[in-house]
């Protein structure tokens, strides 16, 4: 028992060292789909001038199955097709990794041996316009357009019934001066084509680096930036109450009058109502006069006011007087209406501590 | 027969009639007897929304007399009084004079809102904040056919 625990720890340690280390970039799609697109033409078949050791078509499929080592399952749909004779021969599906290679297998020059790589791009239109978003066609082909439509002029038309949504990536095998310039054009017709050689692509970073020029890119994570918390507004602050009115006292005069006891008697009604609180009797005069004389007559006119409310039932212990004067206007005083407004008595409730 | 479906109808007639006048007194008990309570608190109502309309017009610190502070970081804070005219509330009562047979309250609260600004500009632009209620009642009377 002990053996196998540690057997397995071992095992689960290695297989934790084998997998490769996540990026600490983020890779980034640039493109939804790609299509492997081989030519079986002929000159394919061709023992090639460059040292690719086999024949072009045979290096081609060789190429495919090593690509299809490399592309990331990032979502793409792949999808595979052949053509001199035209045939799709990997239908559009989410791609796996390794999952493309083995239907090129049989890919194998037909009867003609003629390279008609203009028809074999207007043919692959329908499966390009079928896809949604953009899509990568990867060519592998030595450009030999011998026969059919203009390969040139055909791949311009793909482009146009495309408008921004392909890319045309060419896998040279060219090995004669026409085929070099028939893939030249082609690369030229968009600058997003990514040039390749076959002999260039027999090195494995090479390769992937193709792969990746292709068909992701590496994006440096955006920095987290944290949100700020939520203000939050302090609940305003409730302040003492108070109770206002403007008694009409005479000029010069701090006497109560009987007009003003139906006032008074109301301000002791608010008072009986609120008993818990003590009080602050506040006189209060407008700017008009002497400041000194002022504050002495509010003094008196605050005196005045606790006094009857004391003799009418008021407890002495919860009031308490003060006298402004003009030295705490509430409103404007350059103006008749706000020193009316003035001219009045305040009582400023200070609830009492249990 | 016809005489019958008239006696009926007469009978309905009377039953329904009889109900009507028993609703209308019963209706009548349940009105409020001060007439003129009534109708001063609603005089008093629209005096108190000119009074508030007043009030504010004249605060010291209304909006338009904004006390404005430079704070020890070169930025400005602004503070002003408003009282609010939406929840404000009347009450009227009799009294026993004859000279001041009404007085009326108003409450309502008195807001303070402050905010801070860069600079004045931005601060007469800026959102300001309510960080202080005072609860007020005011007291009027009723004097010579007015209120005061």
């Amino acid at each position: 028992m002990k053996k196998f625990t540690l057997v397995s720890i071992l095992i689960g340690l290695a297989l934790c060292l084998a997998l490769p280390l996540t990026a600490s970039a983020e890779v980034v799609k640039k493109a939804d789909n790609f299509i492997l697109f081989l030519d079986q033409s002929g000159s394919m078949t061709h023992e090639s001038q460059a040292a690719l050791g086999q024949n072009k078509l045979d290096h081609a499929k060789a190429t495919i199955t090593r690509l299809d080592q490399v592309i990331p399952e990032l979502g793409y749909t792949g999808s595979g097709a052949v053509f001199a004779p035209y045939k799709v021969v990997a239908e559009p599906a989410v791609y796996k990794t390794n999952s493309l290679s083995s239907d090129f297998a049989s890919a194998a020059p037909g009867f003609n041996l003629k390279t008609t790589l203009g028809d074999g791009l207007t043919d692959i239109g329908p499966l390009v316009g079928g896809l949604t978003g953009k899509t990568a066609l990867i060519i592998f082909t030595d450009g030999d357009s011998n026969s059919g439509s203009d390969a040139v002029a055909s791949a311009q038309a793909l482009y146009a019934a495309n408008a921004d949504k392909l890319c045309i990536h060419v896998v040279s095998y060219a090995d004669t001066a026409n085929g070099e310039q028939v893939i030249a054009a082609i690369r030229a017709l968009s600058g997003c084509s990514v040039a390749a050689d076959a002999a260039a692509l027999n090195d494995d970073a090479a390769l992937a680096q193709f792969a990746k020029d292709v068909l992701y890119k590496d994006v440096k994570p955006a920095p987290v930036v944290k949100k700020p918390a939520p203000v939050v507004k302090p609940a305003p602050v409730i302040k003492k109450e108070v109770i206002t009115f403007n008694l009409l006292f005479d000029f010069d005069k701090a006497d109560i009058k009987d007009e003003m006891i139906p006032m008074l008697e109301q301000a002791k009604m608010i008072l009986d109502e609120e008993a818990g609180s003590v009080f602050t009797v506040a006189g209060h005069t407008d700017a008009s006069g002497p400041e000194a004389y002022n504050q002495g007559l509010s003094e008196r006119r605050s005196a005045a006011v606790k006094t009857w409310l004391v003799e009418n039932g008021v407890a002495a212990n919860r009031l308490k007087t003060t006298g402004f004067g003009e030295t705490q206007p509430k409103y404007d005083n350059t103006t008749d209406e706000g020193r009316r407004l003035n001219r009045r008595v305040e009582l400023i409730s200070t609830p009492v501590a249990m | 027969m016809l005489r019958l479906a008239r006696t009926t109808l007469l009978l309905l007639l009377l039953t329904f009639t009889t109900l009507a006048w028993a609703g209308s007194d019963a209706q009548s008990a349940t009105q409020p007897v001060d007439q003129e309570l009534a109708q001063k608190s609603v005089q008093f109502k629209d005096f108190a929304v000119a009074k508030i309309q007043q009030l504010n017009r004249n605060h010291a610190l209304s909006r338009e007399r904004m006390q404005v502070t430079r704070l020890a970081d070169g930025s400005y804070k602004g503070l002003f009084h408003q009282i609010n005219e939406q929840n404000m509330e009347v009450k009227v009562r009799r009294s026993s004079s004859k000279s001041v047979p009404y007085v009326g309250i108003i409450s309502y609260q008195e807001q303070i809102f402050e905010a801070q600004a860069p600079t004045l500009a931005q601060l007469d632009r800026r959102e300001f904040d309510l960080v202080q209620i005072i609860p007020n009642k005011h007291l009027f009377s009723y004097k010579k056919g007015d209120w005061q």
